[in-house]
């Protein structure tokens, strides 16, 4: 597995982890207010975070430990054509799934007409997105073209 | 798993034949990165024409006697 694809599971893993645990705030405090918890900075926040941290973290440790293993430190992290093109079919189908979330959570509106749970929603939608983008990046390095 | 894609390759057998060259020298020589170059040695990934052509350069050898056509 290649620095790029550890980096990348690394991050999709973080994202869920993370995005569980903010819908498991939103649902204690929804239970708590017996209505849908209205966005907070504190939930909202902690998220985003937590993803950073790990994220930046696993990109940082992988780096290190993937420098000391290598024959040539320098090349580690490098990105090259098959990477691009991996990156950009990665991309393009995240962001078909980020774009059906987005229109879900807008249906869903529709529907409701709660404010709150179109914010939740469309984290939710964002969130799947970005697992994705990460998993497809796993997907597409590891099939073949 | 993807069908393979119909272009074969000689890769490792002409780094082997090369002074059993490595695939990260290759990889720097061609400048992608090593496992770009274990990709295209495992029939995973079609180099591009101008990846082809610096390969086929490193071995002094013709395009057509480093990559070749599997398909119909």
């Amino acid at each position: 597995m290649s620095f790029w694809e550890k980096g990348y599971l690394a991050t999709g893993l973080a994202v869920l982890i993370a995005g569980a645990g903010y819908f498991y705030f939103v649902w204690q405090q929804s239970a708590g207010l017996e209505q849908i918890a209205p966005p907070n900075w504190g939930t909202f926040g902690a998220y985003l975070i937590v993803v950073t941290i790990i994220s930046a973290g696993s990109f940082i440790t992988l780096g290190s430990l993937e420098a000391r293993a290598a024959d040539d430190p320098d090349t580690v992290g490098d990105f090259d054509e098959r990477d691009r093109f991996v990156n950009m079919k990665s991309l393009a189908a995240a962001s078909y799934i980020t774009s059906i979330g987005g229109y879900l959570a807008l249906v869903w509106f529709l529907f409701h007409h709660n404010g709150d749970l179109l914010f939740h929603s469309l984290v939710g939608a964002l969130m799947i997105g970005e697992a994705a983008m990460c998993f497809l990046h796993v997907f597409n390095y590891n099939r073949a073209y | 798993m993807a069908k393979r894609p119909p272009i074969t390759n000689r890769v490792k057998e002409l780094r082997e034949a090369n002074d059993q060259m490595s695939q990260s020298a290759l990889a720097k020589e061609i400048g992608v990165t090593r496992q770009t170059v274990i990709a295209i040695e495992q029939g995973k990934y079609s180099p591009s024409l101008e990846s082809a052509f610096r390969i086929a350069r490193v071995f002094d050898v013709g395009l057509e006697d480093v990559f070749g056509w599997d398909g119909d």
